[in-house]
């Protein structure tokens, strides 16, 4: 068993054929499990390429990524699947809900590939929206919700499935201050649960919080 | 929530594109159903008649064609090319039961056309089985009588002992047949000598129907009847077959039309569902980051297109149904299908013709979904969410 819930070696991530643009160069980290970590860096400089390789919702160009000591860089797109639906849980900054389905659903949603029981995955869908204080928004749909409300039925999504590790990108970029407050004592809560968590941000108040920072600047790790 | 449900909220998402979709693939079902009855029915119509005249083998003028051969099937006027010994003759062969003589006639009741047939009556009521519903059949081969078919009684109001005036003369209607559910029906039938003497016609009928006592040897008989007349002779089925030609012939331009419909809706779902992917991308994407796997995202678009064919194909259906019905009157006025006879044109329900409907309207709904669910597969969870 490893002790890091993410390591990558030497992570390149080149955009373009034609004019190429090198948005990742040689990025090595570890990522204990179980910590709250913090990608920071200006806009442009490759935090959410890192973390969305970490992810495995895209490809790197070079190096290797291990999730829970699984070399994901070498899988093929169905395990690679696998990985991401029993390891990691997203939340994006646009949060990204289902327009056409409730808080509820969207939550189901995400647990419908998951070979679990439906009557399991019904409870659980209802404990998470529990657990993130919208228990009455259920049936809500996205478009009744505010941006704090929104975010954190993203972050029930990304619990869905129980994931041991939590990717997150600028969770609180497009919220108000008291909104981001709100997410910010959910997300700090489900890390006590014992989740490793990784955040990006661009917001040194919000990077404070964390217990290990990580600096990219030009794609490198400073 | 499955995946079931969410492909069904998916498809109520738009939805007038959905009811446009929907009314594309109803239009080409309806019609595919409307004219593949419309053809059955026709091919059934067409067979009954070849049944109804319950020969084994049929004598004609020496004209052979398709159109000629439905006139006999259907008993319209044919001209009288036969001379009436050649009907002694070919009864004079041996292992040959009757030779019917039939002399179609083109004649009107209160200015509508009608069949008139001169007949021998005893070997025609034999022959065709006929039960009188009322008044008394010819009392001999020269009486100056009628009998006509039930469907014209309330048509025109006839009753026995009526007069039907022909050729400036009046007939009495000595008879009434019960209804026989053929062309019998819808025809006036005089004694043969009597129908040639009014319309001043030699001694000559239209065809002659005859029996045999062996359906296995009929190449034999028919050598025979051309032994002794020079005519043209053939078999129930080879006539039949002749008259199904025509009709497979207008069956092929039906179901080209329906073709046409079918696949101008198979062009509509294809561009539904690209249409729906573009605009999903950023589903398909949260999907695939949830851990969906690119196989369950193309079962997701298939299901999608595949519930198109089956809503599409029970509105079909439905609509074909009901369209053939209120539009058969209509299409029996048609001269292209009243060539045919006066065919029930309407659709007739039947489980196994819904199963087939809703099979083919599935398989070219997930067929032209194939492409667009491919697309939709091949996405990568990135490329899905950045592209929004």
């Amino acid at each position: 068993m490893s002790k890091w819930a993410i390591q990558t070696e030497n992570l390149e991530k080149v955009y373009g054929s034609g004019t190429k643009t090198h948005a990742l160069k040689g990025v090595s980290l570890q990522i204990p499990k179980g910590s709250f970590s913090c990608i920071i860096g200006p806009s442009g400089h490759g935090k959410s390429t890192l973390l969305q390789l970490i992810g495995g919702l895209d490809r790197q160009t070079g190096g290797r990524i291990f999730i829970d000591g699984i070399d994901i860089s070498s899988l093929n797109d169905n395990k690679l699947s696998e990985v991401r639906g029993e390891k990691i849980g997203f939340v994006f900054q646009s949060f990204n809900l289902l327009e056409n389905l409730t808080a509820l659903e969207n939550i189901q949603t995400a647990m419908m590939f998951a070979k679990k029981e439906k009557s399991v995955l019904s409870k659980r869908a209802l404990a998470l929206l529990a657990l993130v204080g919208l228990t009455d928004k259920a049936n809500a749909k996205p478009s009744e919700l505010s941006g704090g409300q929104l975010q954190r039925v993203a972050i029930a999504r990304s619990l869905a499935n129980d994931p041991p590790i939590l990717l997150m990108d600028e969770p609180t970029g497009n919220l108000d201050s008291q909104s981001e407050h709100d997410v910010m004592v959910h997300i700090k809560n489900i890390h006590k649960s014992g989740k490793t968590i990784v955040f990006v941000t661009h917001s040194h108040e919000i990077a404070s919080q964390a217990e290990l920072l990580f600096e990219i600047r030009d794609g490198q790790l400073k | 929530m499955n995946i079931l449900k969410l492909v069904s909220k998916n498809l109520l998402r738009r939805r007038g594109r959905f009811i446009f979709t929907l009314l594309g693939i109803t239009i080409g079902m309806a019609s595919f159903v409307a004219l593949l009855s419309l053809g059955d029915n026709l091919r059934a119509e067409v067979s009954q008649q070849a049944e109804d005249l319950g020969a084994d083998i049929i004598v004609m003028g020496r004209i052979d064609c398709p159109f000629v051969n439905r006139a006999v099937l259907a008993g319209e006027q044919l001209p009288e090319s036969i001379p009436r010994e050649i009907v002694g003759q070919i009864a004079a062969i041996d292992g040959i039961t009757a030779s019917i003589p039939y002399l179609t006639l083109g004649a009107s009741i209160q200015g509508i056309p009608i069949t008139l047939v001169g007949i021998l009556s005893d070997d025609m009521k034999a022959h065709r089985e006929w039960n009188i519903e009322s008044g008394a059949f010819f009392a001999d081969e020269n009486a100056l009588s009628v009998v006509v078919g039930s469907g014209l009684v309330p048509r025109f109001n006839l009753e026995v002992g009526g007069m039907l005036p022909f050729r400036g003369q009046d007939f009495p209607i000595a008879a009434i047949l019960q209804e026989t559910n053929s062309n019998d029906d819808i025809s006036v039938f005089m004694p043969l000598n009597v129908a040639q003497e009014v319309f001043g016609l030699d001694d000559y009928v239209s065809f002659i129907a005859v029996t045999v006592d062996d359906v296995t040897h009929t190449e034999r008989y028919i050598a025979a009847i051309m032994d002794v007349a020079n005519l043209s002779v053939s078999t129930n089925e080879e006539l039949l077959s002749s008259v199904l030609l025509i009709l497979g012939s207008l069956d092929m331009t039906l179901q080209l039309i329906s073709g046409v419909a079918l696949i101008a809706a198979a062009f509509g779902i294809i561009n539904t569902m690209m249409t729906a992917i573009y605009e999903r991308r950023r589903e398909i994407g949260i999907l695939r980051a949830t851990g969906c796997k690119r196989g369950m995202i193309f079962q997701v678009f298939i299901l999608e297109s595949g519930l198109y064919g089956l809503l599409g194909g029970l509105t079909g259906f439905a609509v074909g149904f009901i369209v053939s019905r209120v539009a058969a009157p209509l299409v029996q006025q048609n001269e292209f299908v009243s060539i045919l006879g006066n065919p029930d044109t309407a659709v007739v329900f039947s489980l196994p013709l819904l199963l087939t409907i809703i099979g083919l309207s599935v398989g070219i709904s997930i067929v032209s979904g194939f492409y667009p669910a491919w697309k939709a597969s091949k996405l990568t969870p990135m490329e899905a969410i950045r592209n929004v």
